[in-house]
């Protein structure tokens, strides 16, 4: 069928092709029919020029692809595929940047049965989702699995096995600018939620915002909510993830209050028009001073430092309530890292994961090259870091995950789908579109139904 | 002699449409009717790899679908006033550039070169223009009261931005169209209703529209369909937001895809949509045809 | 003389009106082309005011980053092959569209014409499928043979309509004189549609030039990427960088302005005689 539909078009193009060649041609209409012709000439032979090099590379190397969703990491994924690839001669390493949605072009990819080597995959229910099917390679026996953090197998795992390499551990919390604490004669760091209160009274009272307003992005309101509900549940979240997964929990539970009394304190301290401010024009605010507090995740600091090279950060863990002691931070294993097993090479594919897993010390590693850096998420395996740990923030974090301070991310832990359907309801919270009560039915309402 | 020519090539230009109708076919049809119209009984999640037949079921569920309803319903919204002012503000200025201005070229241009941005990137021209530009125009000009509106905190605001975007980029498009058909109405008539005293605005209602419907004709059907596929703007612009309430139908099928991963459901909506969108367009082109004058 | 006096205020009254409108719908592309010489925190703090110096810094960096030379090549082939394959092919179907007679005729051109009814999300997912059983992937003919299709529609539409209104007389006198079909349509009428045919390639170079969504599907690896894709990377989780964004949008926007330009005066006079008759 295809290569029918291939001869004929082939065909009628090399006929057309003659027509304007073989010219009945007046005069006059010369200068069409010349660039007619010219043209195709020209694509073909780009065509060619570009696909002639990889052909001549691929007789002696193997090809194999990561897929990977956009971060601003790209010069550091470039630096790292080059590590790589100077390293040995046998594979070509290449990282596909996805542009955009990363989820759409998955989707695509798995319904047409083209999945890449190796790719990106959300930990916790779609990874789970996928290893179910049997789209992955069971990783169990690889040398990472035995170095991995214990915390971060959760994440990547189904059925007992591991199916991915938990390459990020993202960290949320209260980020601040500390000159700017500073300047508002903020000597005591907030631990409760009446001190971060009278924290926010006092920015206000020198003129600074107190937290950045990033709303107008859904993804925003829904990173922050899951922080929330994650503190105000405390030691109850896990068995409520898995009733809600089984269908029969709901939103509504004690202390949701707090949830909603904080994002109420932040509404009231970002500003005004906050619902207009996306997370780009947050961090720009944030970077610039503006504005003392972003709540989001780590990787946030990477545009206020890149925007503001001398900006000092330091990170407050969420004060959800007025004993201190509930005060934690959201951890949440960021991306799974997994093996395609209908894949040409799944050897090779094996190859590159085990130098991305690579944690030899006195090495420039994968991990190394991708995560030293402000905003740059925590290791999953122990590694030495350089530059980040002089951070404050950084230390605060590996402090509270040593104490094993932290909290799941509900979104990622909920069946797939629920993170579209908290972006879409809490962001009316914000916009004061809906009551707590609204937002709590509508929630119930669309997460109870993905429950099968 | 000249039927029988064409009755003896009739073989000739049948063939002629074979290319184009295996590229059709490749790009739309094929997928159409092996893919979406299929999938759209079958209860089918991308990622869970199921896939069941169910027959109407979609279909009904969409009935009861709320964010569905509020998505087919701003859509039809957004057409309308889209559609109107697109074709308004593209008929207006093209009324102006077919009278006798200096700089006519140039000035054409500069209507046109809006439509040759792409939809994202005239969403991030609108926002940033919404969020850092506008405010300080009002303040500047002393409108307080304008510069602190929240363009992107309520639902009615939202959809101002979208629509302003979307007539930016999408006026140009249709001016040629109208400038075109404009000039293409014979001086000849325009100067016998001149002498009978058909002026001025007189004209414009008496003699240039009801000329000008087939264009009309054309222009409607074309804005109405970029209207209900429109995704890039509002998806650049709003996202949906805030909370969901400038989805178009396209971004919320688009969300059903690939958030949720509910590819039947989406297939279903899709299904939909394309009548909805062919019984608006028919209707049109029953309608503005019938008004359209022979000569 | 009266008369001459007042055409005259209109020339000059109406036509500084209009033009002070186009400066104003131009205003946002000017904007964004001046802050595209300005830094970041530059555009942030004074996006209305002019640069202060005229920084290149934005376009030497969005041009490594966005690999501009690779790119704007494969933009440049996908364009001009998409051009090229969905013009002579809307062009041979409304011939032979216009040709045939009764209902064959009627059901074909409706059949085009509701393609403009189809978004193409709605199909994106099994055209995924398709390029995937094919290995179309990370190619350009199957990019091309893509947009071919979906342009086919609007192509046979304007190119219709223009069709109808070429005179039989000029197609029979040409047949008298021993010329057959083929060479009727391609000597005969070919050069008679050049305006519409110019138009249809201004617009189909826009589209194609322009074009996100399927070559961010189709083609993977950074090597054949189009602009518009590279484009997007500057949109992020950690932030848009505005200045190189529209440092690369003013880059990308370059030829299409010259394009158009070039054609404008052949634009007008192909629409009229085309889209507007069908």
């Amino acid at each position: 069928m295809h290569k029918q539909i291939k001869m004929i078009t082939a065909f009628f193009l090399t006929a057309a092709m003659t027509a304007g060649l073989a010219g009945c041609s007046s005069p006059s209409s010369d200068s069409t029919q010349t660039t007619q012709a010219g043209q195709p000439a020209q694509t073909n032979q780009a065509d060619q020029t570009s696909q002639a090099p990889e052909e001549s590379k691929s007789t002696d190397k193997v090809d194999i692809t990561l897929a990977v969703w956009t971060s601003s990491s790209a010069a550091a994924l470039e630096e790292a595929q080059n590590t790589f690839n100077n390293s040995q001669d046998k594979i070509n390493f290449k990282v596909e940047i996805q542009a955009d949605d990363y989820a759409q072009y998955l989707g695509a990819k798995t319904v047409a049965n083209d999945l890449p080597d190796l790719f990106y995959l959300n930990p916790y229910s779609e990874l789970k989702q996928y290893a179910k099917n049997g789209y992955l390679l069971d990783l169990s026996d690889q040398p990472f699995a035995s170095k991995i953090y214990d915390s971060t197998k959760e994440g990547v795992s189904y059925d007992g096995k591991i199916y991915g390499y938990p390459s990020t551990v993202e960290y949320w919390g209260l980020f601040y600018n500390i000159d700017v604490f500073e300047q508002a004669g903020i000597t005591e760091l907030p631990t409760t939620f009446s001190q971060l209160e009278d924290a926010c009274e006092k920015l206000k009272a020198s003129g600074i915002t107190p937290f950045a307003a990033t709303y107008k992005d859904s993804w925003t309101c829904e990173q922050v909510f899951c922080a929330l509900y994650a503190a105000a549940m405390q030691d109850r979240l896990p068995g409520w993830i898995d009733d809600m997964n089984a269908g029969n929990s709901t939103f509504t539970q004690e202390g949701v209050d707090k949830v909603f009394r904080f994002i109420d304190l932040m509404k009231e301290n970002s500003g005004t028009n906050y619902m207009d401010s996306d997370a780009s024009a947050g961090y720009n605010s944030f970077a610039n001073g503006d504005a003392a507090m972003i709540f989001l995740g780590q990787f946030a600091l990477r545009s206020a430092r890149k925007v503001n090279q001398d900006i000092q950060l330091g990170m407050l863990p969420i004060p959800i309530s007025d004993n201190p002691e509930e005060s934690k931070i959201m951890c949440n294993t960021g991306v799974g890292i997994v093996v395609n097993p209908n894949g040409k090479h799944v050897q090779e594919a094996l190859e590159v994961l085990e130098y991305i897993t690579d944690n030899t010390d006195g090495v420039r590693n994968w991990t190394i090259i991708m995560l030293d850096d402000v905003g740059g998420a925590m290791p999953s395996i122990p590694v030495k870091m350089q530059n980040v740990v002089n951070e404050p923030f950084y230390q605060t974090a590996s402090q509270y995950i040593a104490d094993g301070k932290t909290m799941g991310k509900i979104s990622n832990q909920l069946n797939s789908g629920a993170m579209e359907i908290i972006k879409g309801v809490v962001q009316g919270y914000f916009a004061d579109m809906s009551s707590q009560e609204e937002i709590l039915n509508q929630l119930d309402e669309q997460i109870l139904k993905l429950a099968e | 002699m000249s039927s029988a020519f064409y009755k003896k090539n009739t073989r000739f230009y049948l063939a002629l449409l074979i290319p184009a109708f295996c590229l059709y076919c490749l790009a739309l049809i094929g997928p159409l009717f092996f893919g979406t119209v299929p999938s759209s009984f079958y209860d089918w999640n991308i990622i869970k790899a199921k896939r069941n037949f169910t027959g109407f079921e979609n279909f009904a569920e969409l009935i009861h679908d709320k964010q569905f309803l509020t998505s087919l319903f701003f859509t039809l919204k957004l057409g309308v006033v889209t559609v109107t002012l697109n074709n308004i503000i593209a008929f207006a200025i093209s009324y102006f550039l077919n009278e006798n201005v200096f700089a006519k070229g140039f000035t054409r241009s500069m209507f046109f070169m809006p439509n040759t941005i792409g939809g994202i990137m005239v969403a991030f021209i609108w926002c940033f223009l919404f969020t850092n530009v506008l405010p300080k125009i009002f303040s500047a000009a002393g409108l307080e009261s304008m510069a602190s509106i929240s363009w992107f905190g309520s639902g009615s605001m939202a959809f101002i931005t979208i629509v302003a975007a979307a007539v930016w980029t999408g006026s140009g498009f249709l001016m040629v169209l109208y400038l075109a058909g404009l000039q293409n109405i014979s001086a000849d008539i325009l100067e016998a209703g001149e002498i009978d005293g058909c002026t001025g605005f007189k004209k414009v209602i008496l003699l240039q529209l009801p000329l000008l419907m087939p264009t009309i004709t054309i222009n409607l059907f074309v804005s109405i369909a970029g209207a209900f596929k429109s995704f890039d703007i509002p998806y650049a612009m709003t996202g949906g937001g805030p909370a969901g309430v400038t989805n178009t139908i396209a971004l919320n099928i688009y969300k059903d895809a690939f958030s949720t991963y509910n590819m039947g459901y989406a297939c279903a909506k899709s299904v939909v949509l394309f009548f909805i969108v062919m019984a608006i367009t028919c209707i049109q082109l029953r309608f503005t045809r019938k008004k359209e004058v022979q000569l | 003389m009266k008369a001459m006096g007042k055409r005259k205020r209109r020339y000059w009254i109406q036509g500084t009106l209009v033009f002070l409108a186009g400066i104003l719908f131009m205003m946002p592309v000017f904007l964004i082309v001046m802050n595209a010489f300005k830094s970041n925190r530059e555009i942030m703090l004074s996006f209305l005011s002019f640069p202060k110096t005229l920084y290149l810094h934005n376009f030497q960096e969005a041009m490594r980053l966005m690999n501009f030379w690779v790119s704007f090549r494969n933009t440049a082939v996908i364009a001009v092959g998409t051009v090229f394959l969905s013009v002579i092919v809307s062009y041979m179907a409304a011939y032979g569209i216009s040709h045939l007679r009764g209902k064959f005729s009627d059901g074909f051109y409706l059949f085009f014409v509701l393609g403009q009814l189809v978004s193409i999300h709605t199909v994106m997912v099994y055209i995924s499928v398709m390029a995937t059983k094919f290995h179309m992937n990370n190619t350009f003919w199957g990019l091309i043979l893509i947009h071919g299709g979906f342009n086919s529609a609007f192509g046979v539409m304007t190119y219709t309509g223009f069709l109808k209104s070429v005179p039989r007389e000029l197609e029979e006198a040409a047949a008298i004189d021993g010329c057959n079909a083929f060479q009727i349509m391609t000597r005969i009428v070919l050069p008679l549609v050049k305006p519409t045919t110019m138009t249809v390639s201004v617009l189909y170079f826009l589209w194609s030039w322009n074009e996100f969504l399927l070559p961010s599907i189709m083609i993977g690896d950074s090597g054949l990427r189009p602009l518009t894709v590279n484009l997007n990377m500057f949109k992020n989780t950690s932030g848009t960088e505005w200045n190189y964004l529209i440092a690369g949008l003013t880059l990308t926007l370059i030829p299409i302005f010259i394009i158009y330009i070039l054609a404008q005066k052949y634009i007008t006079s192909g629409m009229m005689s085309g889209a507007v008759k069908s």
